[in-house]
């Protein structure tokens, strides 16, 4: 079972991506953290290590960025793939989110069959990853 | 005097009338215990105030005379009330209501009562600024005459049309009479005077100021005291109206008659001569060839200044020729040696104007040079002689009347504008009229009008775009047309429009710069409280749909998953619920994607240029490639389209929605859409035409509105964005559009762009 780290402030939008993530691939645990205060909390806590993190950025309290940003200089995490998964289109967060080494950006799209292939995608590519060697791999 | 002869059947009040219109004159009561004034329709007049908003109280009335006059009248009507003595007011300068200055004369007179104290003063009241301003014009041209008969030379002024001539006492006198007025001939009789074919030469150069404004420069005989034929110089320059024909000419004439004499008596006599020359400004001067040993007279060398030298006898050879021309201005010395080489070699008449560098006072003197060489048998040059004469005087006068002229005629264009004048662009020195100073709230003693305190006027902002104009105007001659803010002495910073046109030397060089002023602070703050409005309305749609796209996509999702996942659950109602669910969310998300698009128009820069219509329409017919296809439709444009004033983007969505819409409206097999342009004076008219369903006249302007739509969804597709976006743009360019259309007759949309010229902008932050 892969472990996916969401970090996502909207129930609505964590509703959605946790649907596509389980029909792309049923063998994937999704955790669920509501901004980035309570993402690191819970990796702190050790229940489980993440193969992928799904990073939304406009939150309140610790945004995407800053969340970014902690989880590259911690050891533990610095080489996990991570996904900006956002609705801003904007030129600067993009640019600074690949300037913290976020992995891919990528904007949530309207309709529901976008959202779906576009989630797919992510699991498909990060899955295959994990046979790369220095791959972090649990499970 | 026996009345009634002369009144005959007329009233009093009847005779009143009459001198008051036909005398000019009115009458005035002041009631002086009351302080009341009566004033009667002449007087009415000429303060031009409606009888019908009664007179003015006393001290009002004393505020129409000018500011310098008023405490004069303000003292003798005190006066007057307390000794009861009449009093009276020659040519007093009074401002009317509208703004006409007029000069009055007024003579009043009192009554009093038993105890001696004055209970009114009344008189007459005339206008007499006819009379005032012909005296002046009268005393200035006499000043004028007598400036330049100062001089020391003849004077005439000849009136085109009635073809006389005034001449002076001066000039009078050369030709043989001695007078001390100014007398007038007529032309012909003056004419009469110059022996042919001198005579045709005066006429024609004559003309040929009037007409071409050729220079007036000529050189002729006449005949003088004692029937004696005697040369005169003249020059002349004609005074031109406001359409620029001349109305008179006026020139000065110098008896050159010694100078000639001189030179042909140096050639007579063939040896060095001695002339008592007439005349302050002349000098006399020979040189000896090839030793180029030079003789010049005492004349001479106060005009030009010639070194102290150790003589030899008697100021002899105290200059070598070489010397001489060393002084000559450096612009000025090739032309003279070619001069004098062509005289030497080609007889060619030597006779040039030159500046020459005065030797002591190191400024540049205006010279006229005359010469006549000698040869010898083998046809070398053995002598040169000739004369010299100061001439600046008279171009500095000439120079001072064109100058002044100039700026009169710009002054008389508006009295909103104020001129100025930047004498020499080498100097910092300006001129500043009138109404330079009170556009901007100071008096002429509080500013000294220089580059300088223009510069510290300023805005600092716009420092350098206003500099930066000012260069391009000198070195491409670019069209002066800045705005600016300058700083009013009470009311802060003020936009104005400075225009501008510099004078330019033969080498292109910039000589003199004269421009005006304009005030158009209200217009500006207007403009920029509008830009600045939009500007806001435009941010506020741009965040305002980015963040309603939020909620829009979740109802779209959402309601997706319920159909996939729970479709089969719901009846036939829930899945038409459903339906008109997911449907009102697909057209909100395409709305406010399409109000994101125009709200974002305002953002773009405008960049207006000349654009081919040609480039734009294929642009167009290659984006909209797919939907000409499928519909068969045929896009024309008419040949030979002008240029399109407008900014190359816009302009092809402009085009491209309009297109789009000609084809969508369209039943036919065939939609058939007509481009064409053509060009007036100020504008460009652009129609696109089509032969599709058209539309209800009386909708016309209603199109145009925001998600505004004629038809039912079910018909015909479009968020109702598109013509409100053409419009935008229309209206960015300072255009119009509008429609013309019957429903079946297809449809007529009519655009208008004006053409006009840049101007340096900068806008308030």
């Amino acid at each position: 079972m892969a472990n996916i780290l969401l970090v996502e402030d909207d129930d609505g939008d964590a509703m959605l991506t946790e649907g596509r993530l389980k029909e792309a691939d049923g063998k994937v645990d999704v955790w669920r953290a509501h901004d980035g205060a309570d993402a690191l909390a819970m990796l702190d806590n050790g229940d489980f290590t993440p193969d992928l993190i799904l990073l939304d950025i406009n939150m309140p309290g610790m945004d995407g960025h800053e969340t970014l940003a902690k989880l590259r200089a911690d050891a533990r995490f610095s080489k996990t793939p991570i996904v900006i998964l956002t609705t801003s289109s904007s030129r600067r967060d993009i640019k600074r989110a690949y300037e913290s080494c976020a992995n891919a950006y990528v904007m949530k799209p309207v309709t529901l069959d976008a959202f779906r292939d576009t989630v797919g995608t992510i699991k498909k590519f990060w899955t295959q990853t994990a046979f790369l060697p220095g791959a972090v791999v649990n499970g | 005097m026996a009345e009634g002869r002369v009144t005959g059947e007329h009233g009093p009040s009847d005779i009143l009338r009459l001198t008051e219109r036909f005398g000019r004159i009115g009458f005035w009561r002041v009631d002086v215990p009351n302080e009341v004034v009566y004033w009667s329709d002449e007087v009415f007049r000429i303060h031009d105030v409606d009888p019908e908003d009664g007179e003015p109280a006393l001290a009002d009335a004393i505020n129409f005379y000018a500011p310098e006059v008023a405490p004069v009248v303000q003292a003798a009507v005190a006066a007057s009330a307390s000794t009861g003595e009449p009093f009276e007011l020659e040519d007093a300068r009074i401002i009317s209501a509208t703004g006409v200055e007029r000069y009055v004369y007024s003579k009043g007179e009192c009554r009093t009562d038993d105890d001696g104290n004055t209970v009114e003063i009344y008189g007459i009241f005339q206008d007499v600024t006819e009379q005032v301003l012909s005296q002046r014009n009268m005393a200035i041209s006499k000043a004028r005459l007598e400036l330049v008969v100062q001089a020391g030379l003849g004077v005439w002024e000849y009136d085109v049309a009635t073809r006389t001539i005034l001449v002076s006492p001066e000039l009078s006198k050369i030709l043989g009479r001695e007078t001390d007025t100014p007398i007038s001939v007529s032309l012909d009789d003056f004419l009469g005077g110059i022996p042919e074919p001198d005579r045709i030469g005066v006429l024609e150069a004559l003309a040929a100021q009037i007409d071409d404004d050729t220079p007036y420069l000529i050189e002729h005989r006449a005949i003088g005291a004692g029937g004696k034929t005697i040369w005169l110089r003249s020059r002349g320059i004609a005074e031109r109206d406001s359409q620029g024909k001349a109305i008179r000419v006026a020139g000065s004439v110098e008896d050159i008659t010694p100078i000639r004499e001189a030179t042909d008596a140096a050639l007579e006599a063939n040896s060095r001569f001695n002339l008592a020359v007439t005349g302050a400004s002349v000098g006399v001067w020979e040189v000896a060839l090839p030793s180029g040993d030079m003789y010049v007279s005492d004349r001479l060398k106060k005009i030009v200044g010639a070194p102290v030298l150790p003589s030899t006898q008697e100021g002899r050879f105290v200059w070598k020729l070489e010397t001489f021309l060393s002084n000559i201005h450096p612009a000025d010395q090739a032309a003279m040696r070619k001069a004098i080489d062509r005289h030497l070699k080609g007889r060619v008449p030597f006779k040039q104007e030159y500046r020459f560098k005065h030797t002591a006072t190191q400024q540049y003197v205006h010279v006229l040079i005359r010469g006549q060489a000698e040869w010898d048998d083998k046809g070398e040059p053995i002598r040169m002689a000739g004369s010299l004469e100061d001439i600046s005087q008279r171009v500095a006068h000439l120079e001072a009347l064109r100058q002044s002229e100039q700026r009169f005629k710009l002054a008389a264009e508006g009295a909103s504008v104020g001129i100025w004048d930047w004498l020499d662009v080498n100097r910092s020195e300006e001129y500043w009229s009138p109404n330079f100073y009170s556009l901007l709230g100071y008096d002429y003693r509080d500013l000294t009008p220089s580059i300088e305190t223009f510069q510290s006027l300023l805005h600092p902002d716009d420092v350098e775009h206003t500099f930066a104009a000012v260069t391009a105007h000198f070195e491409s001659d670019k069209p002066f047309k800045v705005e600016y803010r300058l700083r009013h002495k009470t009311e802060g910073y003020r936009w104005f429009l400075g225009t501008a046109q510099a004078a330019f030397d033969a080498d292109g060089k910039p000589t003199r710069m004269v421009g005006s002023i304009q005030d158009i602070h209200e217009r500006k703050t207007a403009e920029d409280k509008l830009r600045k409005a939009n500007s806001d309305l435009d941010q506020f749609a741009s965040v305002a749909s980015h963040d309603l796209q939020e909620p829009l996509r979740k109802v779209a999702q959402f309601s997706a998953l319920l159909e996939r996942d729970y479709g089969d659950r719901l009846d036939g109602d829930g899945v038409l619920y459903l339906g008109f669910l997911m449907d009102g969310a697909q057209r909100m998300s395409r709305m406010v994607k399409d109000l994101l698009t125009y709200s974002r128009m305002g953002d773009a820069a405008l960049n207006v240029n000349p654009v081919a219509l040609e480039n734009i329409m294929a642009e167009v017919i290659d984006d909209l490639s797919e939907v000409i296809r499928e519909s068969g439709a045929e896009i024309i444009l008419t040949p030979n389209a002008p240029d399109i004033p407008a900014d190359p983007e816009l302009l092809r969505r402009l085009l491209q929605n309009l297109v789009a819409n000609g084809i969508k409206y369209n039943g036919s097999d065939t939609p058939r859409i007509t481009v064409s342009a053509v060009q007036s004076t100020s504008a460009v008219h652009i129609t696109v035409q089509d032969n599709g369903i058209g539309f209800d006249p009386k909708q016309a302007d209603r199109i145009f509105e925001i998600f505004r739509r004629l038809h039912r969804r079910e018909e015909y597709s479009g968020s109702g964005l598109g013509l409100a976006i053409c419009k935008r743009i229309v209206e960015m360019h300072d255009g119009k559009i509008w429609a013309e259309s019957e429903p079946g007759q297809g449809a007529v949309f009519h655009i208008n762009l004006p053409i006009r010229e840049p101007v340096v902008q900068a806008s308030v932050a």
